[in-house]
Order: structure tokens, then C-alpha cells, then sequence
């Protein structure tokens, strides 16, 4: 199963080849956003006190294949949007720490590891583009997930045709 | 005028705000406003106030590697709005390593350039979840004077604090147990895994 955390208009994105094989997060999806509580690590360890639209997320994630992540380009960074779905995959993280490349990260909940997807799309230069890049490795490492997929895209058309490909 | 913005989304206690504590006084002579942004709705005297801002300090945590999504959606609704002569950022990290807030300060300084900005300086703070019980972390007065000054620092600064990694890592890990225990946990429930076949998402 692959979950896909996005911010396309329907229309974009039912014209995407990945029906059927996913469950999707978008911007019809109504959340709150994290607001760092850590209930999730100390009180109801693994669940948000947030009981919306985006209280399952880090539970579909822990069964997924892979984490596909199609977002905006903010200023080198995903879209709010986007990060609003992804910060609230904390209940997916342990708050206990592990060291990995030499740097503190999040022990693992769920010994699965799903592959990670980046498709970025909007018009930036090299060092924005430069700057996602290295977003998206550090994710990588933050989720103890093999070398993620990274994609980048002029814009949302471009990105359509080739994934349609 | 200097704005001091804290971008935590915490109401209360936020080590962002901490931090912005220790900067403010360094600070003194300075018109200084605080202003909190822990939601995503930013009232119009607040943005009145902040048009205002000649220079502006965001304190902010680290979220998944970047700027925590209400954060973002703030300086997505500020685009084009404010238009300070320079910006810099604190991001404080609950890792040991302040370096590892390299990303968030990087959008921060795309953002603050989109807007005509200066960035002046980004500060990576390590072990930033102790900092109401630790001491000010050294590279405050670096950032005070950078703010004091109006003088753009070429790299980020990131800051480790003087005490190991292994000691943070034991001492955090105590906290949540000590946390979970408040809360009518044991230390095994922290590993509480989601299950298909019996939870229902």
C-alpha cells in the first residue's frame, strides 16, 4: 500500500495513475495542525489527542509500503499543506532516541520501513531545489528509511504527465 | 522597532519563547515587541504591530526537519505583507544536535529574501527541549549583537550544548518515562503499537 501525503487539486490528482493502490491525504483532508503536545509519546503513546481527519495517518503509515510526498515547493521546504499531514505522523516516531549517521534521531515504533517519495513541483532555482534535496535526505534518515526518491517538477502538469507515464 | 516572534505553537511554556527571553535581554534600549504566533489566525493589530518591525527574530521548533506546518502557513499568509529590513531565525531542536536545524533556517532565509530581507542570522539551537531548565546557550549574545548591530553573519550558527550526547539522550529518555508515569503509564506502554486487526484508525 502506498500513502500518498499531498496537495493537489482533485481534478490533478484523479487524473494520476495511482487509484486503487493508496490511500491519499490531501487538502479535502481536515485537520488541526501538530501543536507539540507529546501526548502521543506520554499519555496515549502512538495516538494524537486529535480525533479528525488526520488522527489515522501515522497508523496507515505503519502499514505502508511507501510514503509518496507530492508537494508545492515553499521557499526550499514542502507546502504548508503538506507539512500540516506530515507533522502529524509524530505518533508514528518513538520518543526514545537511536544514533544514526552520527546524529540523534527517533528510536522506531514499527520495525517496518516503507520506501520514501518526494515529487516536488513549482518553479525554483538550484538552491532551492538544492535545499529540498537535503530536506528530503534528512527525512530520510529521521524515518530510518532507505535513500528516498526525489523528484522535482516545474509545475503540477509536468509532474501528471511524467508519473502518468 | 524589533520584533521578537515566538512561532511555537504551544500557548504556554514554550522553549521558543525561552530562548526569546534570554535574547531580549541582551536587547536593553531597543524598542522591543513580542509577539506569539501559535495559531494559524494572526489578528489585525498584531499585523498592524508587525508591519511595523524594522528587524524581526522568529523563535521557532524544529518540526520533522522543518518549520512546524501552522509556522509555515503564517509566513505564507505574511508573503508580501511585511516588509522588514532584516529577519533572524532561532529554530531549537529536541535532538542533540543543532545542526540538524540547517533545513528549517534554510526556508526561513528563502522566505525572508522573497520578502526583501536581509536574513541576518540563523541560530541551530542542540538540546533545545531542556532549555527552560539549562543554561542560556552562549551563541544567544552572538545573535544579540548580530541584531543590535544590523550585521548579516555569512553561516548559520549551531550550538552544542557542554554536556555529552549520551547524558541529554539519558536524561530526555528519563523525562518521558518520569512523563508517562504522570500520567498513570508504565515505561512499556511508551512502545503501544497500532494494530489493524484490533484498533479501529
Amino acid at each position: 500500500m502506498d500513502l500518498i501525503l499531498h496537495d493537489l487539486d482533485e481534478q490533478s490528482f484523479s487524473t494520476l495513475p495511482w487509484l486503487n493502490t493508496h490511500i491519499a491525504f490531501g487538502p479535502n483532508t481536515r485537520l488541526h495542525y501538530c501543536e507539540g503536545c507529546f501526548d502521543c509519546w506520554v499519555k496515549t503513546p502512538g495516538r494524537c489527542k486529535l480525533k479528525d481527519e488526520g488522527y489515522a495517518i501515522p497508523h496507515k503509515l505503519s502499514q505502508a509500503e511507501r510514503l509518496i510526498i507530492v508537494t508545492k515547493l515553499f521557499h526550499g521546504g514542502p507546502s504548508p499543506m503538506v507539512k500540516r499531514l506530515i507533522d502529524r505522523c509524530l505518533p508514528f516516531f518513538h520518543p526514545y532516541f537511536a544514533i544514526r549517521n552520527g546524529e540523534m534521531h527517533h528510536k522506531e515504533r514499527y520495525p517496518q520501513s516503507f520506501k520514501l517519495v518526494f515529487r516536488f513541483y513549482g518553479s525554483a532555482g538550484p538552491a532551492e531545489k538544492d535545499l529540498a534535496l537535503g530536506w528530503a535526505l534528512a527525512m530520510a534518515v529521521n524515518c530510518n528509511t532507505p535513500q528516498p526518491e526525489v523528484h522535482f517538477y516545474e509545475n503540477v502538469s509536468d509532474l501528471v504527465m511524467e508519473v502518468a507515464k | 522597532m524589533i520584533a521578537l516572534v515566538n512561532g511555537s505553537p504551544k500557548k504556554n511554556g514554550s522553549n521558543s519563547g525561552v530562548l526569546l527571553d534570554f535574547l531580549e535581554k541582551h536587547l536593553a534600549g531597543e524598542e522591543i515587541l513580542r509577539f506569539q504566533l501559535n495559531t494559524w489566525n494572526i489578528s489585525p493589530e498584531v499585523l498592524d504591530d508587525l508591519t511595523r518591525a524594522e528587524r524581526i527574530v522568529f523563535s521557532l521548533p524544529l518540526y520533522v526537519d522543518g518549520l512546524p506546518s501552522h509556522f509555515a502557513q503564517n509566513l505564507l499568509a505574511l508573503e508580501g505583507i511585511l516588509k522588514p529590513r532584516m529577519v533572524f531565525g532561532i529554530v531549537n531542536c529536541g535532538f542533540y544536535e543543532g545542526s540538524q536545524a540547517k533545513h528549517a533556517l534554510g526556508m526561513l532565509k528563502f522566505w525572508a529574501e522573497a520578502q526583501g530581507a536581509i536574513f541576518g542570522a540563523g541560530l541551530g539551537i542542540g538540546a533545545g527541549g531542556g532549555s527552560s531548565q539549562l543554561p542560556e546557550p552562549s551563541v544567544i549574545k552572538q545573535l544579540a549583537q548580530a541584531v543590535l548591530e544590523t550585521h548579516a553573519t555569512d553561516n548559520f550558527i549551531y550550538y552544542q550544548p557542554p554536556f555529552p550526547r549520551w547524558a541529554y539522550k539519558a536524561t530526555a529518555e528519563m523525562g518521558w518515562r518520569y512523563q508517562a508515569r504522570q500520567n498513570g503509564l508504565k515505561p512499556r506502554d511508551l512502545d503501544w503499537k497500532f494494530d489493524p486487526k484490533s484498533d479501529n484508525p
